[in-house]
């Protein structure tokens, strides 16, 4: 009798003991992202998991030193902050503290991948792509976000701000000149689930990856663009292999027709031979002609730059000149 | 020494230039082809009197008794045939009813009648007194004993008990048609004839025949209850011009005919179309046609009344209200496939009507600008337009700017005299011009809906880009407004204090 009681007390101690040890919450513990992620857009979400009796603030700060307070209370376990990113590496703290003590501190690395720089295309090995929208993330974010897709397909958002992914993702367009489908938040017009040849690897990783070529989709609108480029003998190959988004930033961007940089900048982001040196012809002036800084003559208010003379896109005429003959060519500006 | 270097500039200077021009002008390409062409010319002038030879044609006897003309000349036929067929116009539909009613009339033999007891016009009993326009031939030769009997018990009684036993006895020919009269199907010829005279052609009974038709068939005279279809009210305002200028015999047979209510031909659409002939052009050859017309069961007589309509065009109801009785549910379109809209609950969701709608009576309602009975313009417009989102509308000859200014659209500035012109500008700059007259010119109804809105102006609440439907959500001040649809974010302008949108 004696021993079956003592038996019986071993066991709760134990089992009390180990249910201490799995319902005690990590004091500070960064969700998203993971050590080491690489990120496509200038912003990445910090959600920070926080227990209020161990911490009561946390400050996450960037590598250009801004700073974020989050102050914890005891209703809240998770907590987000957006966070905007410069190209290449982003070394950022969280720091937990207890009456102004440090209880935990974490870091995460952050690479920003540009499309254009190919400084900033590849990252180093040891970084992995973030994949956030899956079962086991928005379990987490459904305490208090809806993380259901309420977008009527073909009908935009009277009031943008009802979209679900507004929310999170508002930032993405904030810029001066926004994509249609993207400021009205139709977003899986294009965030389809599907995947292309070229990003296998983001197969069945997230709920709304994009595929790559996303060529089809914009034609799906941009149809007459289609049928006219199709008819041309020379194509740029951005264009032709379908990777509009490589030039264009499909959300919002400060540069005209939603590009990634200036245009002059984004051609010679690629052809760098053309930065400097004699590009077109050596005028009798022995400088040559420009390609950026002057008023284009040929576009009323705009600045000349690549595009003045190549079509980005398609052309019928070789090095994608906007007009085939020479005479054609520069009488769009030098007129009489 | 000096000579010597401008001579020698002179020269490098002409010689720049005609490499220049070698270049440009492709001189050795030409220079080349001129040398293949005259080399050409020069082999066939060598050649030419071999260029032709003789082709040897003639056909053996054999071979001649191989062809089968008779078989040749049979499938020629036959393929002519098909061809006249298709040619040769259908045989047009006319009525030759008078030709019919003359085949009719009996010939009375007066010999047979002479053998009869005679009775002089001044012994006729007095209730024939004075005599009318119009006497029955046995009554004008005073022969009553074809009908009646004058030596049984009670002379003057008919010698056969039915009426139309004696009638046909003479009226030989038999109405033997799909659909009779109802009194000629029960033999009561006498409802309508009178026996001995009248003063209307065809002894009839009352004095004209619309009259006479009325008599039995007007729709006031009945009760509600009975067959509405039999009966109509010509007390209406707008009448059918036939029946009255002409009589009811214009459509309608008297005794029997082929169709249905008695009519002269299929009511549905050819009757109709005999007489108007100006929308049976339109009916049979538009390119887009009116399924209303085309394919519906009552085809004419689905919108129209054949007799009299408070409504003008015979309509059977209120213009809009004919056009709404089919459009108040979605329909296919004959056109494309497609579903066309619910009008009905188009315009009980919008108060805001498009004038022809709102103003019926003076505007014309839908038929306005569609033409019911079909049109070569896609929704059978009556004019044409652009389907596209992107269209160029200057000195294009739409439809919109039958009624609305094309100055709308085409004065970049607007003085304040004309501010008439539009409401829709930023200080002075027109933004209709802005829109719809720059670089890429948009349809008017990428903003405006044609028929009704919950907006002012008739703006759209949603506007259709290639599939996809993007609110313009448009707020009204009172000297101006916003818009922030997904061609760009939200702008403002103001009559009065130019917000500067010109950009």
């Amino acid at each position: 009798m004696k021993s079956c009681t003592y038996k019986k007390i071993i066991l709760f101690i134990t089992l009390f003991s180990l249910s201490l040890f799995a319902g005690q919450t990590a004091a500070l513990k960064v969700v998203n992202p993971s050590q080491a992620s690489i990120s496509e857009e200038n912003i990445v979400s910090f959600v920070v998991e926080a227990d209020s009796a161990s911490v009561d603030s946390v400050v996450i700060t960037t590598d250009t030193n801004e700073a974020f307070n989050i102050e914890i209370n005891p209703k809240r376990s998770h907590y987000c902050k957006s966070i905007n990113l410069h190209f290449g590496q982003n070394s950022i703290k969280v720091v937990g503290y207890k009456k102004n003590a440090v209880v935990k501190e974490e870091s995460r690395d952050v690479f920003l991948t540009s499309k254009v720089d190919k400084e900033y295309r590849y990252p180093p090995q040891k970084y992995n792509k973030i994949y956030f929208h899956n079962e086991e993330n928005e379990k987490i974010c459904a305490s208090c976000h809806d993380m259901k897709v309420n977008e009527v397909q073909g009908i935009a958002f009277e009031d943008i701000t009802k979209s679900n992914c507004y929310g999170c993702h508002k930032n993405v367009t904030k810029e001066k000149h926004g994509h249609a489908p993207a400021v009205n938040w139709l977003c899986t017009s294009c965030h389809n689930g599907k995947v292309g040849i070229y990003n296998q690897t983001d197969k069945d990783k997230t709920k709304y990856s994009v595929p790559d070529p996303i060529g089809e989709i914009c034609f799906s609108c941009h149809k007459k663009n289609k049928e006219e480029w199709s008819k041309k003998q020379f194509h740029h190959e951005p264009a032709d292999s379908g990777r509009c988004n490589k030039c264009h930033n499909s959300h919002s961007s400060q540069s005209e027709f939603y590009l990634r940089k200036s245009a002059w900048e984004l051609c010679t982001g690629c052809h760098k031979d053309k930065i400097e040196g004699m590009h077109v012809v050596k005028t009798f002036g022995q400088k040559p002609h420009p390609t950026y800084g002057v008023k284009d003559p040929s576009r009323a208010g705009k600045e000349l730059s690549c595009i003045s003379c190549h079509n980005p896109h398609v052309s019928n005429a070789p090095s994608l000149l906007q007009s085939s003959t020479v005479f054609g060519l520069c009488s769009r500006c030098h007129k009489k | 020494m000096k000579k010597n270097i401008s001579k020698l500039l002179i020269l490098l200077l002409i010689l720049g230039g005609a490499v220049y021009m070698f270049q440009t002008y492709s001189i050795g390409e030409k220079l080349g082809r001129l040398v293949v062409i005259m080399g050409n010319i020069a082999h066939s002038l060598q050649n030419a009197k071999h260029a032709y030879e003789d082709v040897d044609i003639s056909i053996s006897d054999d071979e001649l008794r191989d062809i089968n003309i008779s078989k040749i000349s049979r499938e020629m036929k036959s393929s002519l045939d098909k061809k006249r067929e298709l040619i040769a116009p259908k045989a047009p539909i006319g009525i030759k009813a008078d030709e019919v009613r003359a085949e009719e009339m009996p010939h009375h033999n007066k010999l047979e009648a002479k053998e009869a007891k005679i009775v002089k016009l001044e012994d006729l009993p007095e209730k024939f007194k004075p005599l009318k326009k119009y006497l029955h031939e046995p009554f004008r030769m005073g022969a009553c004993q074809i009908c009646h009997d004058s030596n049984s018990k009670n002379p003057g009684a008919l010698i056969q008990k039915e009426i139309q036993d004696i009638c046909y006895e003479c009226h030989k020919t038999r109405y033997t048609k799909e659909f009779d009269h109802a009194p000629v199907k029960d033999g009561k010829c006498t409802d309508c004839h009178d026996p001995h005279q009248s003063n209307v052609k065809m002894l009839l009974k009352s004095d004209s025949i619309n009259n006479l038709c009325m008599s039995c068939h007007d729709r006031k005279s009945t009760s509600a209850t009975k067959a509405k279809k039999l009966f109509v009210d010509m007390s209406l305002e707008t009448k059918h011009k036939p029946i009255v200028e002409k009589s009811c015999l214009e459509c309608h047979e008297a005794h029997t005919a082929n169709h249905k209510s008695l009519l002269k031909l299929d009511a549905k659409m050819d009757l109709c179309l005999n007489c108007h002939d100006d929308e049976k052009e339109k009916i049979t050859h538009s390119k887009f046609k009116h399924g209303g017309v085309n394919t519906s069961q009552k085809r004419c007589l689905e919108c129209h009344d054949p007799h009299a309509t408070k409504h003008k065009k015979l309509l059977k109801k209120d213009p809009v209200a004919t056009c709404l009785s089919c459009h108040d549910k979605e329909v296919k379109s004959d056109e494309d496939g497609g579903m066309l809209m619910n009008m009905k609950k188009h315009l009980d969701e919008n108060p805001n009507w498009h004038k022809p709608i709102k103003d019926v009576k003076k505007e014309g309602g839908c038929s306005a600008c569609h033409d019911p009975h079909g049109s070569d313009n896609f929704s059978i417009l009556r004019k044409s337009f652009t389907k596209n989102f992107y269209a160029e509308l200057e000195n294009k000859d739409f439809f919109c700017f039958k009624c609305h200014t094309e100055k709308k659209i085409t004065k970049q500035f607007i003085t304040p005299q004309e501010n008439n012109i539009t409401a829709f500008r930023d200080g002075n700059v027109n933004l209709h011009y802005l829109h719809v007259n720059d670089r890429k010119g948009r349809s008017c109804r990428a903003c405006h809906d044609e028929h009704a809105s919950k907006y002012n102006h008739l703006i759209r609440d949603y506007t259709d880009f290639n599939g996809v439907k993007f609110p313009l959500r448009f707020i009204e001040t009172a000297e101006g407004g916003s818009c922030a649809p997904a061609c760009h974010k939200k702008f403002e302008y103001d009559r009065v204090n130019p917000k500067g949108i010109s950009k």
